[in-house]
């Protein structure tokens, strides 16, 4: 019987709730989102990893439950992620990466549990409203989505490559020049083209490319030790509050983003439908809106809160997104998602646009267990905020050590190669030297993320349009999105512009 | 104005030096295909931004008024200190294959503790052991992780 939609999926939801809280469901789903907040915690083990080293065991459980319990890894981890972004400027994974531009300086002024407490909250609310945009708009979405084609995602690309604008700090001509140095960095390895190998130097390790995780945590955490050492007796890392009122974010700062939530909510949902965009991406816009449009441009990277808040919201709404293309057409957008096409498939679904149709109690349980799974990382995450911040009180002769044996780990466990912990090392030291010549390091990861989507999107235009140009404006979408990444990139020089004529006004007065 | 700096002259002219290597290499590979830009394309514009931007540093830094003498030598003396920490870090790397992850965290704590931070001994042991310990219940027990082993097993 066909009723209402709004009834629909209404009635839907109470079946999903009737399924999502059996006792079995809710444990399973604890067990996901425990295992999720852990593996998001400690480089070293991604949730690809962890969903497929678990997928044999979930043979023998309801494959509602077993589903329930994937998913609860994946945007588990993405909860735990920001954990060691905040403190020791380790990215968990790559989505928190921008996590460390702000989450860590805030930890330096003593204000981690209030990063912490933060990230947890936009999490919750952004993956609340991401679960709200699966269970509502997954199928027209989907079908959007599918209006992607190369032009469109070079568009999205270049997009997301204009937000070196909002990480530039002092010197716009230094960032575009990073920015370049990581698209070369991800143009080094196997042309997926030709075959041919580019920058290789001979190194078969480098046919596969740089691991973007290995050298966000060069840049980032090697670099940030490397600097610390510099005087004896380290500089004074952390400031260390010891009122448990500070561990926690105030009122105040929850109403300061506000927007934060709601940018980091839409922009992470809409990101994570495309297919191949990635989290890192949307995590990265949601970081570029979120200066744009904030009072204090200038203070972003300094240690804002709203600078933690967007990306965090972005890359937990970005999980629900990235299921929608994935049960409603049947294409997996990431390396976890395809982990869980695969177990879909080996359990016997068939997931594509009839899998709702089909398969309501996997569907509607799956979504109702993510509003349950949310409300338990929010209860399993805040209470640990002191905990964790407490992990600061360590001392920095400790926690050098420390910090460099976990970025070892984390990247040595993306490909066991001991290359990539020479290659961690180099980045290590150009993200030190980069410090040191004041070159901003975002702008370089930035590049090196986006270089390789973006020139596969470009060639592949190219090759549409046998090598017309006009391909890439003479669609909707991505001539939207150019103009739109046009006015980004003229927003410097447009307030430049503005200054002078101010201050030629005032002289002449 | 920031006054003109040695750092920027520096980095610019590597990076300079640095685009032209990638224009140079990336004009081996085929600029065009039949199927469309092949793959030398990306790289050569990326090599020529490289160059041309940072050109544009070096004319922007040689407009800035002159710096005043003395600088900021200091930045460079301290810099020895994050070189020796980070030469202890590549050391402990090139002997992973032949003592495993951990004895090599417990050697560059070591290092790191007595000869960079100047402190006793016994607290550097201490805490290495613990460190090294630590790791291995976490990454290798616990998590099951394959990090490289020495010949006595971990």
């Amino acid at each position: 019987m066909k009723g209402k939609p709004e009834l629909d999926a209404l009635y839907n939801l109470l079946l999903g709730f009737s399924v999502a809280l059996s006792p079995a469901n809710l444990f399973w789903c604890f067990v996901g989102v425990f295992l999720g907040t852990i593996v998001g915690i400690l480089p070293g083990l991604g949730p690809p990893a962890t969903i497929a080293m678990l997928l044999p065991l979930t043979f023998k459980l309801d494959h509602t439950t077993a589903i329930i319990m994937l998913a609860g890894i994946y945007y588990g981890a993405k909860y735990g992620g920001s954990t060691t972004s905040i403190l020791l400027n380790v990215p968990g994974e790559s989505a928190s990466v921008v996590t460390c531009l702000d989450g860590y300086q805030m930890a330096r002024q003593g204000r981690a549990g209030a990063a912490l407490g933060i990230a947890a909250i936009s999490s919750f609310i952004a993956g609340t409203v991401g679960v709200l945009g699966l269970m509502l708009v997954a199928p027209p979405l989907a079908r959007f989505a599918l209006k992607f084609a190369p032009p469109e995602y070079f568009a999205l690309m270049a997009l997301g490559l204009a937000m070196v604008v909002f990480l530039a700090g002092k010197s716009m001509l230094k960032a575009l020049l990073a920015l370049l140095v990581g698209l070369w960095f991800a143009t080094v390895g196997t042309d997926l083209f030709s075959a041919q190998s580019r920058f290789t130097f001979g190194r078969f390790e480098l046919l596969d490319g740089i691991d973007f995780i290995v050298a966000s945590i060069g840049i980032f955490a090697v670099g940030e030790v490397l600097a610390n050492l510099e005087t004896r007796g380290g500089t004074e890392l952390f400031k260390i509050s010891g009122r448990l009122k500070s561990l926690l974010p105030t009122l105040e700062e929850i109403k300061a983003c506000r927007f934060a939530f709601v940018n980091g909510s839409l922009v992470g949902f809409i990101i994570g439908v495309l297919p191949g965009a990635g989290s890192t991406i949307s995590s990265f816009i949601s970081y570029g809106l979120e200066k744009a449009v904030s009072k204090h441009p200038e203070k972003f990277g300094t240690g804002v809160i709203e600078g933690v808040a967007a990306p965090e919201g972005a890359n937990n709404s970005d999980t629900c997104g990235s299921l929608v293309p994935l049960l409603t057409l049947g294409i997996p957008g990431s390396n976890t998602t395809a982990i869980l096409l695969a177990a879909l498939i080996l359990w016997g679904f068939r997931p594509g646009p009839l899998l709702i149709q089909d398969n309501p109690t996997l569907f509607w349980g799956l979504v109702a267990s993510m509003y349950i799974g949310n409300v338990m990382l929010l209860i399993l995450n805040l209470p640990l905020v002191p905990l964790f911040a407490q992990i600061l009180r360590v001392p920095y002769y400790v926690l050098y050590p420390a910090i460099l044996g976990v970025s070892i780990v984390g990247a040595y466990s993306v490909s066991s190669s001991l290359f990539d912990v020479w290659m961690l090392g180099f980045f290590g030291l150009l993200g030190y030297g980069m410090r040191k010549l004041d070159f901003p390091a975002a702008p370089l990861v930035l590049g090196l993320v986006l270089g390789d989507g973006m020139e596969r999107a470009l060639r592949q235009s190219l090759m549409m349009s046998q090598g017309d140009l006009s391909i890439l404006v003479t669609r909707p979408l991505s001539v939207t999105m150019l103009l739109l990444t046009l006015v980004i990139i003229l927003m410097p020089l447009l307030r430049t512009v503005k200054q002078w004529r101010l201050k030629t006004a005032g002289e002449e007065a | 104005m920031e006054p003109r700096s040695i750092k920027d002259l520096s980095s610019a002219i590597a990076l300079a030096v640095f685009g032209l290597y990638v224009t140079i290499e990336a004009a081996r590979f085929s600029y065009l295909t039949e199927d469309g830009p092949g793959p030398g394309f990306l790289p050569l514009w990326l090599g020529i931004a490289i160059c041309g931007l940072s050109l544009c540093l070096i004319v922007v830094n040689q407009l800035r008024p002159a710096a005043k003498p003395l600088g900021k030598q200091r930045d460079w003396s301290t810099g020895s200190r994050a070189l020796a920490g980070w030469l202890a870090f590549m050391g402990a790397v090139l002997l992973f294959p032949f003592l495993g992850f951990t004895l090599c965290l417990v050697l560059l704590t070591v290092f790191l503790i007595v000869l960079m931070e100047r402190r006793s001994i016994w607290s550097a042991v201490l805490v290495a052991l613990g460190l090294g310990i630590g790791f291995h219940l976490i990454f290798v027990v616990a998590l099951g992780l394959s990090l490289p082993k020495s010949p006595l097993g971990f």
